[in-house]
């Protein structure tokens, strides 16, 4: 069985960089990166991927866009979507309110210990 | 010849003294209207020792009222003179109340200790009232006999022969002041009546000083009350809008800070990995780094906390539960301290956002933990207080306290006494604030060097 496939969509293309070696390091993902909503949507139609981390606030389509147009499409609206925002707790993966409702939610602040964990846990 | 006038002056002093105790007999009389009170044949050293014992009677009870502390103090002081000077059997003083148009027992002396406790009140169809009416003075020999008193409720403790004379202060009705003998031979004397009016007529300059002192101190005491209400309210408009400037700030602060910061803990976390185990200054290095970036999130966390304490999820939650989930999560903190439970069980669910109020318990457990750095106790007590409808919370450690004057600012944002790095003085402010959005009630007490505790108090119904 190949490597999972994670896609990260963030505006902040070092993050996005960063995120992908560490989650990488551990050989069971395959992590690929969007810089905006509209290369996000692009990738998730062409990769098909195992789960969608999802930054909240970015120029253009942002994070709530983004989820709509998953949800529209089919052919990838069961693809779990994990949020990466700056405007919660660490420990506030039950923070759910407006179209984050019944997502996972992880502060960009995370350690990468707790990021694996979660896509561990979320991945299809 | 020495001999002589000796003799003389014991005779004087005789007469004197039989003339001071001894009421003359005469005709009930109003004082001084009711006709000329009948000559006693007064001899001239009589007249000046009367008058030298009246007037140094009445510069010592000048004295004495002077110095009177309070309304009821002076009522005392004129009572008490009226009664010692004349060696009678009852003085009783009547405050006037023009609102009500009531008299009420303000002092009784001669009356027997229980009488004078229960308070008396007498309306104004009453010999008091006449009295007052009149605006002058009463002097009667034998009350039984007073025809023209009878349609008035002759008030129990006058006695046969007495003297009533208002209490007035330039018009204003302050009192009436009664003197009753049941023994006496006959009426009071002229004299007597006199000396009764001076104090009397001095009394009422002191009572309506002191009636003004006390109505001012009532007003300033109103006016301070008025005060601290206000300083009180203002204080609350501006920490809101403390918080309301730093949510604002917050939101958009979080965002641009804390990508940078995401950016450096992974950066510092792919780092750790590729560098041998052997690097162990690079690692350190490394370590430094995350744990700055991971302090300067924590700042930005406590922001957030501020920026989203306004809005509640409530749901019926069981506080024990919850109190044992926040301990669960600071165990490694409190792993030197003893925690001991006064937990009441079955304790009714009450509505509360379990994430703030975790949020407020965690708080208060670091604040607790932080405040016993060696070893202590923390004591946490939940219990039900049936009467008043609410669940207590009780955090109680045996740490290093708060000063009287710190314990003044502990609500306040940004106070705090933690070291650098170590709080953002944002903890109790925020916790505090969610507990008042609880519509709850969040105290601290605390000693220097014995600990601090706090109480919180939540509703049990919405």
């Amino acid at each position: 069985m190949g490597k999972k496939k994670i896609l990260i969509i963030d505006d902040e293309e070092n993050f996005c960089n960063l995120v992908k070696k560490n989650v990488e390091k551990t050989n069971e993902f395959e992590v690929y990166t969007a810089t905006n909503g509209d290369d996000g949507i692009k990738l998730i139609k062409e990769l098909k991927p195992d789960l969608i981390l999802l930054d909240i606030i970015m120029p253009g389509l942002d994070g709530g866009d983004v989820v709509s147009l998953i949800r529209s499409d089919n052919s990838i609206k069961n693809t779990p979507i994990v949020f990466l925002t700056s405007l919660v707790r660490k420990e506030e993966d039950g923070y759910q309110a407006g179209f984050t409702k019944g997502y996972s939610l992880l502060a960009k602040t995370v350690t990468v210990r707790e990021l694996i964990a979660c896509i561990k846990q979320n991945v299809i | 010849m020495i001999i002589l006038f000796l003799l003389i002056g014991i005779l004087f002093g005789f007469i004197l003294a039989v003339s001071l105790r001894q009421k003359k007999p005469s005709q009930p009389q109003g004082f001084p209207q009711q006709g000329p009170i009948p000559q006693q044949n007064p001899s001239y050293l009589e007249d000046k020792i009367w008058y030298e014992t009246e007037l140094d009677f009445l510069f010592k009870f000048n004295e004495k009222l002077i110095s009177a502390f309070g309304y009821q103090d002076a009522v005392r002081c004129i009572t008490e003179a009226a009664h010692n000077f004349l060696s009678i059997e009852r003085t009783v003083f009547l405050t006037w109340d023009k609102n009500s148009e009531q008299f009420t027992l303000a002092c009784a002396m001669g009356w027997g200790s229980n009488r004078s406790q229960s308070p008396l009140v007498i309306g104004k169809d009453s010999i008091s009232g006449f009295v007052i009416h009149n605006r002058e003075a009463l002097v009667v020999a034998d009350l039984s006999r007073e025809s023209y008193l009878n349609n008035l409720n002759k008030e129990e403790y006058l006695q046969k022969a007495f003297i009533s004379v208002p209490v007035i202060y330039k018009n204003e009705v302050l009192g009436v002041l009664h003197v009753c003998d049941k023994k006496a031979p006959g009426p009071f004397t002229q004299r007597e009546a006199s000396v009764v009016m001076s104090i009397a007529r001095v009394g009422a300059i002191t009572l309506q000083n002191v009636r003004l002192y006390e109505q001012a101190l009532k007003r300033a005491e109103e006016l301070r009350i008025a005060y601290d209400e206000l300083k009180e309210m203002q204080d609350k408009l501006t920490q809101m809008e403390k918080l309301k400037a730093i949510g604002q700030l917050a939101s958009g602060v979080a965002h641009d800070i804390r990508n940078p910061l995401g950016i450096i803990i992974q950066g510092v976390s792919y780092l750790e990995h590729i560098t041998p185990p052997a690097e162990k200054e690079q690692l350190e290095t490394l370590s430094m780094i995350r744990d700055s970036a991971q302090r300067a999130d924590g700042i930005v966390v406590s922001l957030l906390d501020f920026s989203r304490s306004t809005k509640l999820e409530l749901r019926p939650e069981e506080i024990n539960s919850i109190l044992e989930n926040c301990l669960n999560l600071v165990k490694t903190e409190l792993k030197h301290i003893k925690v001991t439970r006064q937990i009441q069980e079955g304790l009714p669910k009450v509505p509360v956002d379990k994430n703030k109020l975790m949020q407020v318990f965690i708080n208060l457990f670091m604040n607790a933990a932080h405040a016993m750095p060696g070893n202590g106790e923390l004591t946490i007590r939940c219990f039900l207080k049936k009467t008043e409808e609410v669940i207590i919370v009780e955090i109680e450690d045996t740490g290093t306290g708060i000063s009287e004057e710190n314990l003044k600012r502990i609500f306040d944002p940004f106070f705090t006494t933690k070291g650098p790095g170590k709080g953002t003085g944002l903890g109790l402010s925020v916790s505090q604030n969610i507990i008042n959005l609880h519509k709850g009630i969040m105290e601290i007490s605390s000693q220097v060097g014995k600990g601090t505790k706090v109480t919180v108090t939540l509703r049990i119904s919405k």
